[in-house]
């Protein structure tokens, strides 16, 4: 009796002790979560902060095939040693272990032999976007913004002047070169999301993704309008003027799918504004190339196309500044962010650019156009540098406009539209999962074993995004037997968070579980599931 | 000998039980009587990881009318306030507009291998037998943090539980 009694004490006090040093903790591990190896090492060794028992400790490779291994145990240290050398690629090694106090303790992490895997390219954040694609996006969208609107423009004034201006070839080689632009922006457009140094640039995936985002769309709608423009104009009969209005209608209404400038709220706001916005600067860019031919035409056909312009510019031109102003308004929100950020600065620089361009309009208006219909001598040639200046004028603000819809309030609300759009296809995943009066939204994407894009939001009571101070994800496989592999979420902007990365590495059922650190004091968490297929 | 065997059980249990909290910051108190003064006591069992503990921050839920901190040697004492919506009664009548809603300690230096106490002095709210209140703390270190701010989920066990008390009916 006595010797069970000192037995059961002895049995407590060791549990006691184990208990007393909380529950083993992994210390370090060789190698360590997401490093990569030149060799396939003998050994990955985990050190704990005390002895403990492996339960169930594996290594998957690519794909998710299994690793064969010995395990052993020397003082602190689980070593797990392959049977066989490791061949270069990712690995993600998965233990369960028990320490003294019977508490398991698990966990995943993730390394490489040879070189970095292509899935484990950096996380994209926002800052990151890779240049390249950044650069070429916004070239793309400077040469379609200036072709388009030169091939708008020119078919409004002859709208305006009753089809009497001749049509220059110009304007059908700038259509052409519109028209290209547009299908380029869908690649481009593709590159932007998927942001990759590691996609490779002939991949399809880029016109798939390009092609479900709100830019395609609106690529797509803009290229037809230029089609019908183009179309009309150059076989078309008499009849051809509505069909050119139609087109020039299109083409402008394609700006209202994409962009921030469209999607700032409030929206029945910001369409109609923007939409004027492009029209008035379609006319006033687009009439430019027409009277530049005009010039040489016959004193009445002359007089009467500059007083036409000049009449309608006079009208509308405070309208533009008004409406830019509003735009302006609506993604800056307030003055003095106008130099706080990246792009406030643009916005100032495009500001500048565009008073210049007042100047040359205002030059030609109140000293050129007196000339005109004084016919001083050498006016032809004053009127053809400054309309010039004011094409070259025109083109940098439209280039400084492009790199502003590029560079954007950190990743646009249409970026998101279009990430969700591919998360939502058949194989992405989306689920918004409930939590006290909180609520998670999930997206994944492509959900496929390899890389993958995780992004989170946090609604609060009022359905409004909430700004957590930290956000972490758990990733585990329990049929697959990987234990919870933890990754921090970086804040991308607009309440989303981030991480792309290899865990998903097997296909099968995932559990997700967000953990968000909402203030100092207050933590939430949501569970979610989906299917890597 | 069922006695002993009795005993050895009880005896084990108990140890196991207090060794249980030793692990996580936890309150000396697991349960007081609703609407009555108490002398809170914090325990501080461990760093972050082996880093030495420099600042405890304790957030007071939400029914606390008065906190009194007690000093300590080596920590300076700080409390944040937040205006009350609609003024409470105090223990004397008086009326209160604004209550401690945190409790700092801080610029000391508390060794991993060392345990400390955080004391303060609570009046429970007059609140229904049964409730819980959470003190959720923040235990910040040289290097790292430990929150333990986690509450109750069916189906979870806490890493990092708040600290909590249960009221029970007055005697």
């Amino acid at each position: 009796m006595r010797v069970f009694l000192v037995l059961i004490l002895a049995i407590c006090s060791l549990g006691w002790d184990g208990e007393a040093r909380a529950h083993a903790v992994l210390l370090e591990t060789v190698p360590s979560d997401r490093s990569v190896v030149a060799q396939s090492p003998p050994a990955i060794v985990l050190r704990f902060n005390e002895t403990v028992q492996p339960i169930l400790v594996q290594i998957r490779g690519d794909g998710g095939m299994m690793i064969p291994a010995d395990l052993s145990m020397v003082d602190q240290e689980l070593r797990v040693a392959p049977r066989g050398p490791l061949a270069a690629g990712g690995y993600i090694l998965s233990y369960r272990v028990t320490s003294a106090d019977s508490h398991p303790v698990a966990g995943s992490f993730l390394f490489a032999v040879g070189a970095a895997p292509a899935a484990w390219a950096a996380p994209a954040t926002s800052a990151a976007t890779s240049s390249g694609w950044v650069i070429a996006a916004g070239i793309s969208r400077a040469i379609f913004l200036a072709a388009t609107l030169i091939v708008i423009g020119a078919s409004i004034f002859w709208l305006v002047m009753g089809g009497q201006v001749p049509m220059r070839p110009i304007v059908f080689g700038m259509a052409g070169i519109a028209m290209a632009a547009a299908i380029v922006a869908i690649y481009l457009q593709g590159g932007l999301l998927l942001d990759a140094a590691n996609v490779r640039p002939w991949e399809s995936e880029l016109w798939r993704i390009g092609y479900a985002s709100t830019r395609g769309t609106a690529s797509l709608m803009a290229f037809g309008g230029l089609v019908v423009v183009a179309g009309a104009l150059f076989w078309g009969s008499r009849a051809r003027r509505p069909v050119v209005g139609i087109g020039i209608v299109i083409v402008i209404a394609s700006f209202a799918l994409s962009g921030h400038a469209a999607t700032a709220s409030p929206r029945w706001i910001a369409i109609p504004t923007l939409l004027f916005h492009v029209a008035v600067v379609a006319f006033w860019l687009g009439s430019l190339m027409p009277l530049l031919s005009v010039l040489r035409q016959p004193r009445a056909l002359r007089l009467a196309a500059f007083k036409r312009f000049s009449e309608i510019a006079f009208f509308v031109v405070p309208q533009l500044v008004v409406a830019g102003a509003i735009l302006a308004t609506l993604q800056i929100q307030r003055p003095d962010a106008l130099f706080a950020s990246s792009y406030g600065m643009i916005l100032a620089l495009k500001i500048v650019l565009v008073g210049a361009l007042f100047v040359l309009a205002a030059c030609n208006r109140w000293i050129l156009m007196p000339e005109m219909t004084e016919d001083s001598p050498g006016y032809a040639d004053r009127f053809r540098r400054t309309i010039l200046a004011e094409l070259g004028l025109g083109f940098a603000i439209l280039c400084v406009t492009a790199f502003l819809s590029q560079t954007v309030p950190p990743r646009s609300v249409a970026e998101h539209e279009s990430f969700a759009a591919a998360a939502s296809r058949d194989t992405g995943h989306t689920s918004l999962t409930v939590a006290g009066d909180r609520k998670a939204l999930l997206m994944v994407a492509p959900a496929r074993p390899g890389r993958n894009t995780m992004r989170v939001r946090i609604f609060g009571a009022d359905e409004q995004p909430i700004d957590p101070l930290e956000l972490a994800i758990e990733l585990s496989n329990p049929s697959a037997g990987i234990e919870p592999l933890r990754r921090a979420l970086a804040s991308v902007g607009d309440g989303y968070f981030e991480h792309v990365g290899p865990e998903m590495s097997v296909a099968g059922r995932w559990i997700v579980r967000i953990e968000v650190l909402v203030t100092d004091f207050e933590k939430a968490s949501f569970e979610n599931e989906l299917t890597v297929k | 000998m069922r006695r002993s065997h009795l005993f050895a059980v009880a005896f084990s249990t108990a140890i196991l039980a207090s060794s249980h909290l030793s692990a996580h910051v936890t309150l000396d108190t697991r349960e007081a009587p609703t609407d009555t003064y108490l002398k809170a006591v914090f325990n501080v069992p461990h760093g972050c990881e082996g880093s030495p503990t420099t600042r405890i921050r304790i957030r007071i839920p939400d029914g606390i009318s008065s906190v009194k901190v007690q000093p300590k040697q080596g920590w300076d004492v700080s409390t944040v306030k937040t205006k009350l919506a609609t003024p409470a009664k105090g223990g004397h009548g008086e009326a209160i507009t604004e209550t401690v809603s945190e409790v700092v300690w801080s610029g000391g230096r508390l060794l991993d291998e060392h345990i400390d106490e955080f004391l303060m002095q609570i009046r429970l709210p007059n609140a229904a037998p049964g409730t819980v209140l959470y003190f959720p703390v923040v235990q910040d270190c040289e290097k790292g943090t430990n929150r333990w701010i986690e509450l109750p989920e069916a189906g979870k066990s806490l890493k990092q539980p708040a600290p909590a008390l249960r009221l029970i009916a007055k005697p």
